[in-house]
């Protein structure tokens, strides 16, 4: 925080005070029905917007429908946060989390702010491979549907040939979702033996 | 029957190599593709906030005049002032250079972060895993998406990671810098602080997660 008022007060405080005069395009760019953005609010609009055959839709409704969104990714990162153990596979897990979650709530980010969930590629394909290599016993459905949403993911982003998301928020709460399962595939089998699937590499 | 580990060493260094070779070969051509894109969203608009910040004008101004290019009207600066200023530089150069001097730098940006977040996993994995992953993301789409637009989203992931890895090795004040970093040229949304404070903190919320560096790295979760 220290570091950051440093920031602002170099830059100047009076710049900064100015921000919030770009707020109507803001606004704009929220409403501005495009298929690249990827934060939940301006889906959540878009939603509505075809819902209200479109028109625009209420804004309450909006910001409502957007904040129960926003509780539902905050209460599971709080969740995976608590849960998770304190080795660099899971550590990533939460970190990578975090990001997607970041991009989610942002009021506004679009397709090309996608790089952000590398960190939650590579470390579920890291836990994901390393589960499936520790030898144990069939590790559960849970484990295979987070193993091939990642997966699919991938194989999207990776050949042109198939359809991209549609919307495009898609890619992001699917690495979400597959991240988490995949973390809590990975803390279940911690806490049954921690070195045998750690140390597999 | 599985591969003996030489051979599946072997195999792996193979693979490395072919998605290193195919990587650059899909990025060589994706910039030579977007070298039109200087002019082009969103890298002209950066660019002409830069020039006109540098020029003393008012970009924060809610009537801006002019054109950015036909038919496309100049729009209020709506970024942190901090992008700015540190983006302004870059617009004492030639527009075209500038833009493959920032798609190089952005490029750059993404493989180190990378391959931070790579070395950080234990036990380590081997060089050939780690640019199978970065060749990998290189050929994203969402890669391609970021060189169109000229986006700064690398740079933000890199300050991010660095961030992350110094918490992760009890090096609060580095890791707050480089957060304050991507916080000032990225800044949303403003509601992240309290919950990553309980996260963080774990007391109001009684967990026992007080030590982990993604629960302490949170405030700077910001994007836009």
């Amino acid at each position: 925080m220290g570091f950051f008022l440093v920031g602002v007060v170099a830059t100047g405080i009076d710049k900064w005070l100015r921000m919030p005069l770009s707020r109507e395009y803001d606004l704009w760019l929220v409403v501005h029905i495009s298929k690249n953005r990827i934060a939940l609010l301006p889906n959540v609009y878009a939603w509505g917007a075809s819902l209200a055959k479109g028109g625009a839709p209420p804004w309450i409704a909006v910001i409502a429908v957007t904040l129960i969104l926003d509780i539902g990714v905050v209460a599971v990162l709080l969740w995976v946060t608590s849960r998770a153990a304190n080795d660099s596979v899971s550590d990533g897990l939460v970190f990578g989390l975090w990001l997607i979650a970041m991009v989610l709530v942002s009021p506004l980010a679009y397709w090309s702010e996608l790089v952000l969930l590398f960190p939650a590629y590579i470390f579920a394909s890291v836990a994901a491979w390393r589960l499936s290599i520790s030898g144990r016993a069939f590790p559960g459905l849970g484990f295979v549907a987070g193993a091939i949403l990642i997966g699919t993911c991938a194989a999207i982003e990776l050949i042109k040939a198939l359809p991209y998301f549609q919307p495009r928020l898609l890619a992001a709460l699917l690495i979400f979702i597959g991240a988490t399962i995949i973390l809590r595939s990975w803390i279940a089998a911690e806490s049954f033996a921690p070195a045998d699937i750690r140390n597999r590499s | 029957m599985l591969p003996t580990p030489t051979v599946a060493s072997l195999l792996r260094i193979a693979l490395a190599i072919v998605l290193a070779t195919v990587a650059l070969k899909v990025t060589v051509r994706r910039l030579d593709h977007f070298a039109w894109c200087y002019n082009s969203y969103d890298f002209d608009q950066l660019f002409d906030w830069g020039t006109r910040y540098r020029a003393g004008q008012d970009i924060w101004s809610p009537h801006q005049e002019g054109e950015l290019r036909p038919g496309e009207p100049r729009r209020i600066y709506n970024q942190p002032p901090a992008f700015v200023e540190a983006f302004a530089p870059l617009t004492l150069l030639d527009k075209r250079l500038a833009h493959w001097i920032w798609q190089i730098a952005q490029l750059a940006f993404l493989a180190l972060a990378l391959w931070l977040v790579a070395r950080e996993i234990d036990p380590p994995l081997d060089p050939a895993t780690v640019v199978i992953f970065i060749a990998l993301a290189l050929m994203f789409q969402s890669v391609r998406k970021m060189l169109f637009n000229g986006q700064l989203s690398p740079l933000l992931l890199l300050s991010m990671v660095i961030a992350w890895i110094c918490a992760r090795r009890g090096r609060p004040a580095a890791a707050g810098f480089s957060l304050a970093i991507a916080t000032l040229l990225k800044l949303y949304p403003g509601r992240w602080p309290s919950i990553s404070y309980c996260a963080s903190d774990g007391a109001c919320c009684g967990g026992p997660w007080g030590s982990s560096s993604s629960a302490s790295l949170q405030p700077g979760l910001i994007s836009g």
